[in-house]
């Protein structure tokens, strides 16, 4: 099988596609750092259940290794796949989501960190 | 050739496509949901020529949309790639399970990309060069030789071929050390094919896997067929009985089905199983080669010299 010929761009209009996907990225960055910080919020007065809280911050984390590294953010992408690993592969119960907490919260900083310095480029 | 891509991220899916134009295929359509890629394929049937899913996605994950596709007749064999990043590892049994036929990684690796969608576009081609065949109960077109590795959508835990070697390659050498594999081969099965009713050669093979299925005492197996008549099963757990034991088992399975096999002037399936073999680092050099000792095995036991040699070797 002959792969289609009818790519319908050079390398040029490629190269221009990719950079509109990483703005793309770079322009959702906001939006979730609000997320992250609400989420954070929420454990820390305890107003939403904590082990959604965390599924949520592991899903969010998620979303972002998938596409980061593949346009070129290979430090967020590597952050938040150790965040993501870490809430996903820990024990996350009512009785556990506190200390997971505890050892999510520093990688997590470094990710909003990492994210937030994007933001001035 | 047309794709379909499935994942919650909108902006991975516009990474895919550019990716996917890139390597010149540009026949993407992209959903961003499970339920969507759903009602894409019920209301479409034979449209779409192989599904990327990703994995990890809210209401309906990869895994649950892979087993609803594989209830539709339509896509019962189309090849499904799913997308994983290295945190979905876990899940990669369970797609396998429901008939996932490969994997990617997250991040997208150009080259690993192209080797994957290669690999499907060379599968997708033989598909259509195979001619219009009555089909079986087992719901499989007949292939073109008796050496042939066929996919039988309808039984469970029996994947193709190349969703076996994928899955090899996925768990890598330094996961593999629990596993145990067999082969069985069905000792007449020429006679089926010799027979000239590729039907009946598919129904037989149907028969034959859900007759060993049921003879073993665990769940946590795949099965491919390899051709030749040949099986090969992958346990991840004791199989609990030895493989003489397993075989009686399964040809009293198979015995039920004597009257029906008489009826159309066929013989009763013969099994002979093969001694169950063990991966381990000294004798691995590669994943693959795993279901190639467990056919080694089945020779060894039974021939003296092999008689006949699946085509996956």
């Amino acid at each position: 099988m002959t792969p289609q010929q009818s790519a319908p761009s050079g390398p040029s209009a490629a190269d221009a596609a990719l950079l509109s996907v990483r703005n793309r990225f770079v322009d959702t960055i906001p939006a979730r750092l609000v997320r992250f910080e609400t989420f954070k919020q929420m454990l820390q007065t305890g107003e939403q259940d904590p082990v959604q809280v965390l599924a949520a911050i592991a899903d969010l984390a998620h979303k972002i290794t998938g596409v980061a590294e593949t346009l070129g953010f290979s430090e967020i992408g590597r952050l938040a796949n150790a965040v993501d690993r870490r809430i996903s592969t820990g024990s996350n119960t009512p009785a556990t989501c506190g200390r997971l907490w505890q050892e999510v919260a520093a990688p997590l900083e470094h990710l909003l960190d990492e994210m937030e310095s994007h933001l001035d480029t | 050739m047309r794709f379909l891509a499935v994942d919650d991220d909108p902006l991975f899916l516009q990474l895919l496509t550019l990716r996917m134009q890139a390597l010149g295929y540009a026949d993407l359509i992209t959903v961003t949901s499970g339920a969507a890629a759903l009602t894409l394929l019920q209301s479409a049937p034979n449209t779409v020529d192989c599904i990327l899913s990703d994995v990890r996605m809210p209401e309906m994950d990869g895994i649950t949309l892979c087993r609803n596709i594989r209830t539709l007749p339509a896509y019962a064999t189309t090849p499904i790639v799913m997308i994983t990043s290295m945190s979905d590892r876990s899940y990669i049994d369970e797609a396998f399970e429901a008939g996932a036929t490969d994997y990617i990684n997250k991040p997208l690796d150009r080259l690993e990309l192209k080797a994957r969608i290669g690999m499907v576009a060379q599968l997708w081609a033989k598909g259509q060069q195979r001619v219009d065949a009555p089909l079986s109960s087992y719901a499989v077109e007949p292939a073109h030789d008796f050496e042939d590795a066929l996919v039988l959508p309808n039984v469970e835990r029996l994947i193709s071929h190349l969703a076996m070697e994928n899955y090899l390659l996925t768990l890598g050498l330094k996961r593999m050390h629990s596993l145990r594999a067999f082969a069985v081969q069905v000792e007449n099965a020429r006679v089926f094919f010799s027979a000239g009713n590729p039907t009946a050669f598919v129904d037989m093979l149907g028969d034959v896997a859900c007759a060993v299925l049921d003879s073993l005492k665990t769940e946590d197996v795949l099965f491919s067929y390899a051709g030749s008549g040949v099986f090969v099963c992958i346990a991840r757990s004791d199989l609990g009985s030895e493989s003489e034991d397993l075989g009686h088992s399964a040809n009293r399975n198979l015995a039920a089905f004597e009257d029906l096999y008489h009826a159309d002037g066929l013989p009763l399936p013969k099994l002979v199983f093969g001694a169950t073999v063990r991966s381990s680092a000294f004798t691995l050099t590669r994943p693959t080669k795993l279901p190639e000792m467990a056919v080694a095995a089945l020779m060894k036991d039974h021939y003296k010299a092999p008689k006949t040699r699946a085509r996956m070797f």
